[in-house]
């Protein structure tokens, strides 16, 4: 026993001494403003076009390591795509705007509106995510939904949904009335879903609905569209979703905007019809554990170590970067997250994620008075160093495969578990059903093995790894379908 | 039965504690430790604080005044502060005996009258009823202006440069410090949530203090102020939620709601606004938006009499209706054109570009 504590010891202490090959470097942002990061983007050319919590949009160039303001005055920005050094697209809180610098001068000087025909009754949750852009150009949105912690202003932008409570009452004592609104509500148009945007004609077409704080869209190497959702009333932990036309994927505010709604209040729609309509989650990530605020997803690029063509996502509340290793199973997109990094430098608050030409990271961070941080970094990778890791967890009919970045002589106590999560009205979900999985494991090879359970796998489980023997010993699997 | 278990261990615990003096220490109440000082001005700081009702306070007065002035610290009931104001005015042969506290049932605490750089702790239990008390130095002529607002059990509703319960002039001398906060280069301007507007609104700092909302919902202008711009300091340390306020004087508005529109072109009511955006002239945004298939600039100026605002709307196809009352305090007009009511009428003829101007009187 004393023996193995030692080995514990020796190889947590081996783990937490190696070097990591990503190494992060801090930004320094220019004194006297306020350095939440909303959105952050990189000019093939290298520079880094930032926006920030109080409107301005700054260009950073690395080279000189300088500083310059583009544009100034907008409404909480929260992401940005850099056209060209003298054009960015920007999602702040009333529109999705391009910013152009006309005369070249190096400060925009237009401001035209791609999109703002969406509601807004100045609720601050009521925030905007977004934009990315898909393959043909067209942009991708994605509108948060309002938040009883306030009720609505006076004047809005856009039809009042009718359903539900009725308006005047959201001009009542608010603490008093709040809880009839439902603890997120969605009461002008398309709050709670994603939009598409054609990038020629400017017409919008409500997406996928069914999100409750979509803080962060983006595409993997096929094109698939994921959002992530953080943790609250019908979802029991935070969320990726794999968004699709049409789809509803769970929180139930958004659904009177659907064309051809039956009207039903959404508070009033039983679990099991909402249920039968959802499409859950491709990914969830343990609240405590994993993530308790997921953000943006970014694919991996070759030359940023043996991760490419996998994702990274932000989370706000840990010092931390997660990676995802999707896996489509009978169709569905599902799959594992693990760490990628955690801590070594980091700020918390991993809001947006951009890779420069150089294939170095930039991240951008921000709190907005929650749990989070604030500043940059730029994070490189180094060839040169080892990378101990998981490299991919895949689902098989009977157990898992996994794959190791390197040879792994000493494997150690490999443990798993499984649990799931309630889709129900109130905030969060505890684990349900938290039970040890036996499993044998059979080496295929020195970086590969197999996990074969002891029981059958279980839909709808997340099955919680921990292997000792790598840099992030843990990894989350959500089941959703099994390998036929 | 499980609860009989319970009671009956928790009483064996205390029990057991006792002899280690552990119980006596737990069962002393907390007290609050306050420092309350008097600075330069007749002034109390902190000039308002919070407390929960009924608990103990260990309040340490400390007087800092550097004009050699004596203050002291009553808590006095609710709704008592002009009685004591005018109570403490008043000079008796025992005033000086008193501390200058007057004799009054509306005083409920009260320390001894401290030389400058005397100091002096007192306790009491603050008041059993939530509310907004305050606290008065009773020193002959200093009530009027020496106050502060004990907040029980009550969250603070505004900033300090809002709060009417503290005295006006720590009010305006907050409001001066936001407003060297907020100084901004003009012309500029910043998208924020604006007051009696909807929630697309955009905030423009012009030159000659003078400032306007305009609304990017409904596509037009809603009101002018002068003076200093925005205050956008609650919005910028929270998560957006807070409306700003205007650090100067409103003195004009259009008036109406998220339904009024600023423009009427033509015979018929306007049925749709689309906005496009804005274009920077010299630093101040031209707006740009559509009414019912029309495209409109428009540009807001400063002038040493208040605003130029000029349109210009591409092929009009009838007269041109602009919402732009008369207020007490401005009057819109232009050389084209006439007064109908609320709204200044152009003729088609002379639509495609004209200006208006609003006088500050």
């Amino acid at each position: 026993m004393i023996e193995r504590l030692f080995l514990c010891f020796l190889l947590a202490a081996s783990s937490a001494l190696a070097e990591s090959a990503y190494k992060v470097q801090n930004i320094e942002i220019e004194k006297g403003l306020d350095p939440q990061v909303g959105g952050i983007d990189v000019l093939p050319d290298g520079r880094v076009f930032v926006c920030f919590h109080r409107g301005d949009v700054r260009l950073y160039d690395p080279k000189e390591d300088s500083w310059s303001i583009f544009a100034k005055g907008l409404h909480e920005p929260l992401g940005i795509v850099a056209e060209s050094p003298s054009s960015v697209v920007v999602m702040q809180r009333p529109e999705l705007t391009r910013i152009i610098d006309t005369d070249e001068d190096g400060i925009a000087d237009r401001f035209e509106v791609i999109y703002d025909d969406f509601g807004m009754t100045g609720n601050y949750h009521e925030f905007a995510f977004g934009p990315v852009r898909d393959a043909n150009g067209d942009w991708f949105i994605a509108l948060n939904v309002a938040s009883n912690g306030a009720s609505i202003r006076p004047e809005i932008r856009g039809e009042f949904q009718q359903v539900g409570m009725p308006r005047e009452d959201f001009a009542l004592e608010w603490s008093k009335v709040k809880g009839k609104a439902g603890r997120m509500y969605s009461r002008a148009p398309y709050r709670g879903w994603v939009m598409k945007i054609d990038h020629k004609t400017g017409e919008a077409t409500p997406w996928a609905s069914g999100f409750r704080s979509p803080n962060g869209i983006g595409f993997d190497g096929e094109g698939n569209l994921y959002a992530s959702d953080n943790q609250g009333d019908w979802l029991g932990t935070s969320k990726l979703h794999h968004v699709g036309k049409g789809k509803f994927h769970g929180h139930p505010a958004s659904l009177p905007w659907t064309e051809g709604y039956d009207g039903r209040p959404p508070l009033e729609i039983p679990v099991e019809d909402l249920e039968a309509m959802r499409t859950p989650a491709a990914i969830w990530f343990t609240q405590g554990s994993m993530s308790n605020s997921p953000t943006q997803p970014i694919l991996i690029p070759e030359g940023f170590g043996p991760f490419a063509g996998q994702m990274l996502i932000g989370e706000m509340n840990r010092s931390r970067i997660l990676r995802l290793m999707m896996q489509e199973v009978n169709g569905v997109m599902q799959g594992a997250c693990v760490p990628f990094l955690d801590g070594e430098g980091l700020p918390r608050g991993v809001n947006r994620l951009a890779f420069g030409p150089d294939q170095s990271l930039w991240t951008g961070h921000t709190h907005l008075s929650w749990a989070g941080g604030e500043g940059m970094t730029r994070i490189r990778y180094d060839e040169n160093i080892a990378v101990n890791e998981i490299q991919d967890l895949s689902l098989t009919q009977d157990g898992f495969q996994v794959t190791f970045t390197k040879p792994q002589e000493d494997l150690g106590e490999i443990k798993l578990s499984a649990y799931t999560f309630l889709y129900q009205s109130k905030y969060g979900s505890p684990k349900i059903d938290e039970a040890k999985v036996k499993f044998e494991i059979k080496s295929i090879s020195d970086t590969e093995i197999a996990m074969v359970l002891a029981e059958p796998l279980k839909k709808d489980f997340c099955y919680e790894f921990h292997f000792p023997s790598v840099g992030n010993p843990m990894v989350c699997y959500t089941v959703r379908e099994i390998p036929d | 039965m499980r609860k009989n278990f319970r009671t009956h261990l928790g009483l064996l615990l205390a029990l057991l504690a006792l002899p280690l003096g552990l119980s006596a220490q737990d069962s002393k109440p907390k007290v609050k430790k306050v420092k309350v000082k008097t600075v330069e001005g007749l002034r109390f700081d902190p000039v308002r604080f919070t407390v929960k009702r009924g608990e103990m306070i260990e309040l340490k007065l400390e007087n800092h005044d550097p004009n050699d002035q004596p203050h002291n610290f009553v808590l006095i009931k609710k709704g008592t502060l002009s009685e004591i104001q005018a109570a403490s005015m008043v000079v008796g042969a025992d005033s000086m005996e008193k501390g200058f506290v007057p004799d009054s049932d509306a005083v409920l605490v009260k320390s001894g009258l401290l030389n400058p750089d005397e100091k002096e702790t007192i306790k009491f239990q603050a008041p059993k009823e939530k509310g907004i008390y305050h606290y008065v130095c009773t020193f002959p002529g200093h009530a009027l202006i020496m106050y502060g607002a004990l907040y029980v059990d009550e969250k603070y509703k505004d900033e300090l440069a809002y709060d009417l319960n503290v005295p006006e002039f720590v009010r305006t001398t907050e409001l001066e410090k936001l407003k060297a906060l907020m100084e901004v280069e003009r012309p500029s301007y910043l998208r924020l949530f604006m007051p009696d507007a909807g929630p697309a609104a955009i905030a423009v700092a012009l030159p000659e203090k003078q400032n306007i909302c305009w609304d990017a919902g409904n596509c037009r202008l809603r009101y002018a102020w002068s003076g200093a711009f925005v205050d956008a300091t609650r919005m910028w340390n929270s998560n957006g939620n807070s409306l700003a306020k205007l650090l100067g004087d409103k003195y004009w508005e259009t008036g109406g709601g998220e339904t009024t529109y600023g423009l009427q072109i033509g015979e018929e009511s306007t049925a749709e606004v689309h906005y496009k955006g804005y274009s920077l002239v010299a630093g101040t945004p031209e707006f740009h938006y559509e009414i019912d298939g029309t495209s409109v600039s428009e540009l807001i100026t400063s002038s040493p009499e208040g605003l130029t605002w000029r349109f210009e709307i591409d092929s009009p196809k009838g007269d041109v209706r602009v919402l732009a009352p008369d207020s007490d305090e401005a009057t819109v007009m232009s050389l084209v054109g006439q007064r109908d009511g609320d709204f200044w009428v152009v003729p088609q003829m002379d639509a495609s570009e004209f200006s208006l101007q609003l006088t500050k009187k």
